[in-house]
């Protein structure tokens, strides 16, 4: 419990963010707190609550989720051994769960450990404490956002989240790569209906830092 | 959407399950399922790629139009800035508002 401190405090600034986001784009108490219990998932509900507001088709809203979502599933491949003999609802749980926090905290120990208890405890102890840290802040940032002033820019919250998540992942030219491929194109097919420009950014910007990636792998090799 | 109660909630449960799902995915499936290392080279980018295209219109459009240079790109800037330089995770939110605030209040 103690090693998931650091994680955890930097869960609060999200967590308190993405509810006055909720409150800020015009949902309920009780519409923010059923999706927060829901989906469970700070990039996916901020990423979503602007097509919310602007009515985007369900498809669309339920592509953009799994997209901003594709890393869970290499996280998924990766702690599938962890849950190995154990029953079908407990992996559910694990799976509704998962969290990027206890996913870069414990993922070595995890698969590390032999004993199948102690291996649930590590996992489940900390991935609890996420959800009600998360869910608690969430309440607070609700009840904050509806403390503050009605021309205060709380949408903005949202963009500085995702900022907050996207800036240190620029790390090397891959990444790089892809986030300007993304921007560029979505620039360039904004005028595009039914968000097709998004979506064709979004492969654009996968297929840019994959062929970055392979470049830079042969240029070591030919080195 | 915002008005319509049913439809609301029955969104949240689509972006739920296009959540869960990814995150149990391969607790559920067959052991012989492994994602390959060609897709794993892919996802990696899927959400940089993601997140960028909801960033862009967030701080692109004032609205309905697209301005290149308005007070949400600056105050973005100095978002990105504060990160760079600072490990604290509140001074983003901090400084990234206020510089919007002062910048709309001025322009």
């Amino acid at each position: 419990m103690r090693d998931y401190t650091p994680p955890a405090i930097g869960l609060l600034p999200w967590a308190t963010a993405t509810g006055m986001a909720m409150h800020g784009a015009g949902l309920s108490f009780a519409e923010s707190m059923g999706m927060s219990i829901i989906v469970y998932g700070a990039t996916a509900q901020l990423g979503t609550l602007p097509l919310l507001v602007s009515g985007a088709s369900y498809w669309l809203i339920f592509c953009t989720a799994l997209i901003l979502n594709l890393r869970f599933l290499i996280f998924s491949a990766t702690l599938s051994p962890v849950f190995s003999g154990t029953r079908r609802r407990v992996r559910c749980l694990a799976g509704y769960l998962m969290s990027d926090g206890v996913m870069a905290a414990f993922s070595a120990r995890l698969l590390a450990e032999p004993d199948k208890d102690k291996r649930l405890g590590l996992y489940f102890g900390p991935s609890l404490m996420n959800w009600v840290i998360w869910q608690l802040f969430t309440v607070i940032g609700i009840l904050a956002g509806a403390s503050l002033p009605g021309h205060w820019p709380i949408g903005f919250l949202a963009t500085i989240s995702l900022l907050t998540l996207t800036t240190p992942m620029v790390s090397n030219m891959p990444m790089a790569a892809a986030a300007a491929v993304t921007a560029a194109v979505l620039i360039v097919l904004h005028t595009l209906p039914f968000r097709l420009g998004f979506l064709l950014a979004i492969i654009a910007g996968m297929l840019a830092g994959y062929v970055v990636e392979q470049y830079s792998r042969k240029d070591r090799h030919a080195a | 959407m915002l008005h319509d109660t049913a439809a609301l909630w029955f969104a949240f449960i689509v972006i739920g399950l296009a959540t869960t799902l990814p995150r149990s995915s391969f607790f559920m499936a067959p052991k012989k399922y492994q994602p390959s290392q060609h897709s794993y080279a892919l996802l990696k980018y899927a959400p940089i790629s993601a997140l960028t295209a909801i960033i862009i219109p967030d701080v692109l459009y004032v609205d309905q139009t697209v301005q290149l240079l308005n007070p949400k790109i600056l105050a973005a800037l100095c978002t990105v800035l504060t990160i760079l330089i600072t490990r604290n995770p509140w001074l983003p939110f901090i400084i990234g508002t206020s510089a919007l605030i002062l910048l709309q209040s001025r322009l």
